[in-house]
């Protein structure tokens, strides 16, 4: 009898041991999948949250509007990821709507403007954009508003007696639908490199009465194996303008030589070009072990031939 | 004298059919049907969800842009972990001549091979379609972990079968020769896999030298396999993964891992196959003991893979870390922390604790805690990536398995003790050859002193 409850209680305790562990570790997996906030909350229970609202048009053709969502995290404005925002254009009406984004990471949703949406077809030709916070579980509602002015950045590239020069045209579109030079205004010049862009100057150059910048580009630059440079043209936060950019690929950089011998068997080159030192290391490992793997196979079929060939020895177990 | 011998031997006779009888393997009892029906129900309803997925794509799981990694390949990583007690206690125990082991092989090399079966099949889950593991023997580089990973797995498994198979083969002709009143087809099995053993000392010789080749061969493949399986993170540039103490410290956590199975396995089937006399509380104070140890070790290395990252708290590493530490995975990480290694640590530590009973579920904290540290190496990172990704839905920036990923692992978890189940009711768990040869030996050892 007494063993019997002994071998119950030790079933029971086994058990209940194991369901508090599974249970302590399965409510520790239900909390970590909670996400964390400490924001700053209003009246409602929902937090405060600001909206930065920027337009950027590349080439002259792809506009974009890209909203960043804000709160306040321990004193400090951090950017809320998953936040759906809508954007609209003139007014924050159902008809006016643009589309919508969520924000990433960083809090920026991103919204690339339809066509229709970035043409005026009379004056003024300014272009008034919102982006709206609405209905959201955790914020107040929000909303940003920008202004911003039709304008053309043009970039030409020039070679004259061995100097190549940038050439700039900044121009808007006046009242009567004229475009017309826009003077002293900064724009920066880069050349894009594998990760992010390398400015040609320290300060940016600023367009003339004409609208214009000539600016001498450097001839020791590295490019692709073809020598070609992509150089960008950017007009960054303009009160009226927003960001403008111009990007223009051509062959002014000195082509990138590679040496096919060095470069043939590497670590990240295809397998047929991988390196003979590890395709020797592998091989030998290999065979080693299998080697072993197949001796002691053969072992076996010895122990069945050894099986076959003489009678078995009585009494041994 | 003559009559002492005769008598001896006779004794001799007793004993071995004794042991014989204690060990062969039985039938499903009531609660051993309940078992195998509970996990046929799990696998079953893991199949339904799998070919759901085969016919549906990825989507169904919660994997997307940040989580490409989810929980098949922290059960992954569980499963290669699990494997490497077979090389712990059929071969580093071996060659350091402890003994007391001879109950506990069987039982852990049955555990190694249904993990890394599992293994193999969980990687193949992760894929989304099965045919593309063609892919990664058809289009395989040499430079990439992953090919290596295939190699070594592929590997392991075979000497882990054979670790499993050559010291089977005398119990195999045994059962083939004394197991009366079984089905022919289990029968026609035993002799076949028996090779026609019939205890020549030939046979018995190329056998132990056989056993002492794969000894000492699966060694450095164990530490192969989840080396390897470390740097498929390690190779990485990822915070938490990009670290030079990746290799040791899945080594580590592995031999804990797969000593915490041998322990709960040498609990229930010393309980429910009523082996009490074969694994005893001193089998049980010596896995303790070395649970310990193998403990101490890991702990070192958790030490060290988070105390020197936390020192230097460099930009990219310091949300992951933060996030483990006191963020959003934060009571996971401790729970791991102190419930699969610490807590153990210290029940182990005293006599009492050594006991069968406290053993069995300090093992239970262990495996538990296990596979959620593999989930905590896994998941996490992938929420940091280098490059921040844009323009994704909120939802795709944090993981949490959906019910069919669940159901999936729960299947693949059972059908490894599936496996250990149908090994444990063809074969003895406990080798019945050596276990007769190392009580006579002993008795003869008794005798002489």
């Amino acid at each position: 009898m007494t063993h019997i409850n002994k071998i119950n209680s030790i079933r029971c305790a086994g058990k209940c041991g194991f369901l508090w562990a599974v249970a302590l570790l399965c409510a520790a997996t239900t909390a970590f999948a909670q996400s964390e906030s400490d924001t700053t909350g209003t009246d409602t229970g929902k937090s405060e949250a600001s909206i930065e609202l920027k337009y950027t048009e590349a080439n002259n053709k792809t506009k974009m509007l890209e909203a960043t969502v804000k709160t306040k995290v321990d004193g400090s404005w951090q950017g809320v990821s998953g936040i759906a925002v809508k954007f609209y254009r003139d007014e924050a009406t159902p008809e006016k709507l643009l589309g919508t984004s969520a924000s990433n990471n960083k809090g920026s949703a991103i919204l690339i403007l339809p066509e229709a949406a970035g043409k005026q077809t009379g004056p003024p030709f300014e272009y008034k954009f919102l982006a709206a916070l609405e209905n959201n579980d955790r914020f107040e509602d929000s909303e940003e508003e920008i202004t911003v002015t039709e304008a053309g950045l043009d970039m030409t590239l020039e070679e004259e007696d061995s100097v190549r020069q940038v050439h700039i045209v900044l121009t808007e579109t006046d009242a009567q639908g004229k475009e017309v030079p826009v003077k002293e205004v900064e724009v920066s010049l880069f050349v894009k490199r594998m990760f992010g862009l390398l400015p040609l100057s320290d300060h940016p150059e600023t367009t003339d009465e004409n609208g214009e910048i000539l600016a001498e580009f450097p001839a020791d630059l590295r490019g692709d194996t073809a020598g070609n440079l992509v150089i960008v043209a950017k007009i960054e936060d303009h009160e009226k303008f927003g960001n403008l950019e111009f990007s223009r690929k051509i062959n002014w950089g000195i082509p990138l030589q590679i040496d096919p011998e060095k470069n043939a068997r590497e670590l990240w080159s295809s397998r047929a070009n991988a390196p003979v030192y590890l395709i020797v290391i592998v091989n030998s490992m290999l065979i080693g072990i299998w080697g072993v793997i197949f001796y002691i196979l053969f072992q076996a079929y010895k122990i069945i031939k050894l099986g076959r060939s003489k009678a078995p020895v009585p009494d041994k177990i | 004298m003559k009559t002492k011998t005769h008598l001896s031997a006779e004794q001799k006779n007793a004993h071995s059919d004794a042991i014989s009888r204690d060990l062969m393997p039985r039938p499903f009892g009531r609660l051993g049907q309940l078992w195998v029906a509970t996990l046929v129900i799990i696998c079953a309803v893991g199949l339904f969800f799998y070919i759901d997925q085969v016919r549906n794509g990825l989507g169904i799981t919660a994997l997307r842009d940040y989580a490409t990694w989810g929980i098949y390949i922290a059960n992954f990583v569980f499963f290669v972990a699990i494997s490497l007690v077979g090389s712990l206690i059929s071969a580093i125990l071996k060659l350091s001549g402890a003994r007391w082991r001879t109950p506990l092989t069987r039982i852990s090399e049955m555990i190694a091979v249904s993990s890394i079966i599992f293994a193999a099949i969980v990687i193949v889950v992760d894929m989304g379609r099965p045919d593309r593991f063609l892919n990664v023997v058809l289009h395989a580089r040499i430079q990439s972990p992953i090919t290596w990973d295939v190699i070594v797995i592929s590997t392991y498994l075979v000497i882990s079968l054979l670790l499993l198979y050559l010291p089977l083969i005398p119990d195999l002709a045994l059962m083939r020769d004394q197991f009366k009143g079984i089905p022919g087809w289990q029968h026609k099995l035993y002799k076949m896999l028996a090779l026609g053993w019939n205890h020549q000392p030939e046979q018995e010789r190329i056998l132990r030298r056989s056993e002492q080749i794969l000894a000492v061969l699966i060694i450095p493949v164990a530490f192969g396999i989840h080396t390897v399986t470390s740097w498929l993170f390690a190779t990485t540039l990822r915070p938490g993964w990009d670290s030079t103490n990746f290799g040791p410290y899945f080594v580590s956590g592995a031999f804990m891992v797969g000593a915490g199975g041998v322990i709960a396995a040498m609990f229930i089937f010393r309980t429910f196959y009523k082996l009490e006399h074969y694994i005893t509380d001193k089998h049980f104070s010596y896995m303790g003991k070395l649970l310990v140890l193998l403990s101490l070790v890991y702990l070192y290395f958790n030490i060290n893979e988070y105390f020197v990252p936390a020192y230097k708290m460099k930009a990219q590493e310091s949300a992951h870390l933060k996030e483990l530490f006191y963020g959003s995975y934060a009571p996971l990480f401790w729970a791991v922390q102190v419930f699969g290694m610490i807590i153990p640590l210290i029940v182990l530590m005293f006599k009492k604790g050594r006991k069968p009973l406290p053993m069995f579920v300090v093992s239970i904290f262990v495996i538990v805690g296990a596979w959620f540290k593999r989930f905590l190496i896994v998941i996490p990172t992938l929420g940091h990536p280098y490059i921040p990704m844009t323009r994704v839905p909120e939802s795709w920036q944090h993981y949490f398995p959906t019910f069919k990923e669940w159901w999936i692992t729960a299947a693949t978890l059972a059908g490894a003790l599936l496996i250990v189940t149908i090994l444990a009711r063809l074969f003895p768990i406990i080798p019945i050859t050596e276990t007769i040869e190392e009580a006579e030996l002993a008795e003869g050892e008794k005798q002489t002193s």
